[in-house]
């Protein structure tokens, strides 16, 4: 049944259902006002089956151009070059005026948007334009979101995300330089899609973000070692995800923060954990003369500062007494601060205290985690817990057995660990998610904001 | 009636909303034409010297990557700023040297006057060390009709192939034609 056919039978049946009792005007309005919004949304199968199709027909207007071009006037190729790419536009018109078939409307206007990219190759071919070729691609994303934000197409929206950071990607790899400019787009992209409430889109916005640091690694590597740009990550993610708890604390875009606090927690994760291996040789001491560490030592403090700040703020929001676990949780978060601020000068001592702490505060935040889930009922914050644990552990078996045991008891413990440790894990995990999960059922409105 | 009537009503925001799309983009496009168009229409041209290398491209066909005597500089030879930057912008001064332009100077600055026989051209550094210089034009590329990539990539011996270059004032370059032994092979007009 498709939406409008839901809709009509809701309007249909409501009246029945309010004569019985069961639904007051009030309830009723608002069900026939939530169907309504929910006519005029494209049908997801029909939207994949449409792009798909546009994807192809895309391709082959590339290979046409590609194989014939010598035959053809340069008249006649400028003129097949605006005139497929309007009539993308205009069918896509046809099929959104009047919500004729919402999908196809959305899957034309991603044509028209991949066969405007495709214009520029082709102008810049036939006129051999072999500028800044980044430029090129840049244009395309601008293209795309102009025509996202014009129509309001989450489509349209993903691909102006993605022309982006192949934009971006092609500055960072390609001219080795940290793209700022990228942010600018980004931040346009970012406010769009919290105002349209665009779901899939801000999964993309947000991965399309923690991408562009990690092509950015690249680049700032050619001033500082690996150790330190690890570091400054693992504090951007918390400064992230305590950013984006405290505007969710202050009811600012719930959907857009809680995915901003998912994606910041597990870019955290991941930098802790590769900053707790000792021998990763993540401190070259050539470029590390690069940068010296009274800056790496500002910047580190600037972030531990302002996630600080944004805590001191968060704070405030809580009523009453701070919960035991949470006031944990500060304490874990100023001893992580110190021992960075340590690191900083304590780095190149493998055994040192400092990568000792480090491994303690991995540890200990993933037992932080699984209460705090249990607490607030967040079944991911169990998960993550879980992953990074389990990851963490075979890590430690690798590291510590590797070079000690002989090398078929070694592989043959290891798969035993893995099979009966895998397995417990995995009870436990399910156990503590069914937990979580029957407590949301019990009490949804109980969850409450982390820190 | 009614119902065609509320239609056609909300079709017309779409509608315009679509033309604004349209009206846009192909401007950026008719944009990237003139532009080019704009430096071919210039009076200064220059013929410069090139080592064909590599044609084909999977995508667009094929095409001759222009190799040019002035892509390479030894800074010993040529009046120059101290250092250059990877991604500087740069401006070099052409003079005629026979037959064909050569590079003469190359600074970060474009250069406040130039003399009577000098022209100048922009590019980018594309990598840079105390001696020499590697520089791109945006120039370097030529498509030409399939199958005949090939002909130009691998002259045959005594062949030569050489390039006419329209500049601006700014230093922009574009290709105006293709020459083999001097003879032109492919003229660039606007349609």
């Amino acid at each position: 049944m498709n939406n409008k056919q839901f809709y009509k039978k809701l309007q249909k049946k409501i009246p029945y259902w309010q004569t019985q009792g069961w639904l007051d005007q009030e309830a009723a309005q608002h069900i026939l006002q939530d169907a309504h919004s929910s006519i005029h949304k494209p049908h997801r199968l029909s939207l994949i089956l449409g792009v798909m199709g546009v994807i192809l027909i895309a391709a082959g207007a590339v290979s046409f151009f590609a194989a014939n071009w010598q035959g053809m006037s340069k008249l006649l190729k400028l003129s097949l070059l605006f005139s497929s790419m309007a009539g993308a536009y205009l069918t896509s018109a046809y099929f959104l005026a009047g919500q004729r078939h919402p999908a196809f409307g959305q899957a034309f206007l991603l044509l028209g948007v991949l066969l405007f990219g495709n214009n520029i190759q082709l102008i810049a071919q036939i006129y051999h334009i072999d500028s800044h070729y980044p430029n090129g691609i840049l244009l395309w994303a601008t293209g795309a979101l102009m025509t996202a934000i014009i129509m309001r197409s989450e489509i349209v929206m993903i691909a102006a995300t993605l022309l982006a950071l192949l934009w971006s990607g092609m500055e960072i790899f390609d001219f080795r330089q940290i793209h700022w400019p990228y942010l600018i787009f980004w931040t346009i992209s970012a406010v769009f899609v919290i105002r349209q409430g665009f779901y899939l889109a801000s999964h993309f916005i947000l991965l399309s973000l923690c991408s562009w640091a990690l092509f950015c690694f690249s680049s700032i590597s050619l001033y500082a070692s690996a150790g330190f740009i690890v570091q400054i990550y693992l504090l951007a993610g918390i400064t992230f995800f305590i950013l984006a708890r405290t505007l969710k604390a202050m009811k600012y875009w719930p959907d857009f923060t809680e995915n901003l606090s998912r994606y910041a927690l597990l870019f955290a994760l991941i930098f802790m954990y590769i900053l707790s291996f000792p021998d990763l040789s993540l401190y070259s001491s050539l470029a590390h003369n690069t940068m010296d560490q009274i800056t790496w030592l500002l910047i580190n403090l600037g972030l531990m500062i302002f996630s600080s700040i944004l805590l001191m703020g968060r704070l405030k929001f809580f009523q009453g007494s701070l919960p035991r676990y949470k006031l944990m949780g500060i304490i874990w978060l100023f001893i992580l601060f110190m021992t960075l601020i340590l690191n900083v000068y304590q780095y190149h001592d493998k055994q040192g205290v400092t990568i000792i702490l480090i491994n303690l505060l991995l540890f200990s935040l993933v037992i932080w985690l699984i209460y705090a889930g249990l607490a607030e009922h967040k079944p991911f914050y169990v998960n993550s817990a879980f992953i990074i644990f389990t990851i963490t552990l075979i890590s430690r078996y690798f590291d510590t057995f590797w070079s000690l045991m002989d090398r078929s008891l070694f592989f043959i413990s290891g798969g035993l660990l893995l099979i009966f440790g895998g397995y417990w894990l995995e009870k436990k995990r399910r156990q503590l998610s069914k937990y979580v999960h029957q407590a949301i059922q019990e009490h949804p409105h109980a969850e409450e904001d982390g820190l | 009636m009614k119902s065609s009537k509320v239609e056609s009503k909300k079709s017309k925001p779409v509608l315009a909303a679509i033309l604004l799309i349209i009206i846009i983009q192909s401007l950026l496009l008719i944009f990237m034409i003139a532009n080019r168009q704009a430096i071919l229409l210039s009076d200064i041209t220059v013929i410069l010297e090139t080592r064909p290398i590599d044609p084909r491209s999977l995508f667009r066909g094929d095409y001759v990557r222009l190799n040019y005597n002035i892509n390479n500089l030894q800074l010993d030879k040529l009046s120059s700023d101290r250092s250059f930057k990877i991604n500087d912008t740069v401006y070099v001064i052409l003079e005629q040297d026979g037959q064909y332009w050569a590079a003469n100077a190359v600074y970060q600055k474009k250069p406040d006057t130039l003399k009577k026989q000098q022209h100048l051209i922009q590019g980018v550094v594309k990598t840079a060390n105390v001696t020499s210089l590697n520089i791109h034009y945006g120039i370097e590329n030529y498509f030409v009709p399939e199958g005949e990539g090939l002909k130009l990539e691998r002259p045959k011996p005594g062949d030569k192939v050489t390039l006419e270059i329209a500049l601006d004032k700014e230093g922009h370059a574009a290709i105006k034609a293709l020459l083999l032994n001097g003879i032109r092979q492919y003229q660039e007009a606007l349609f």
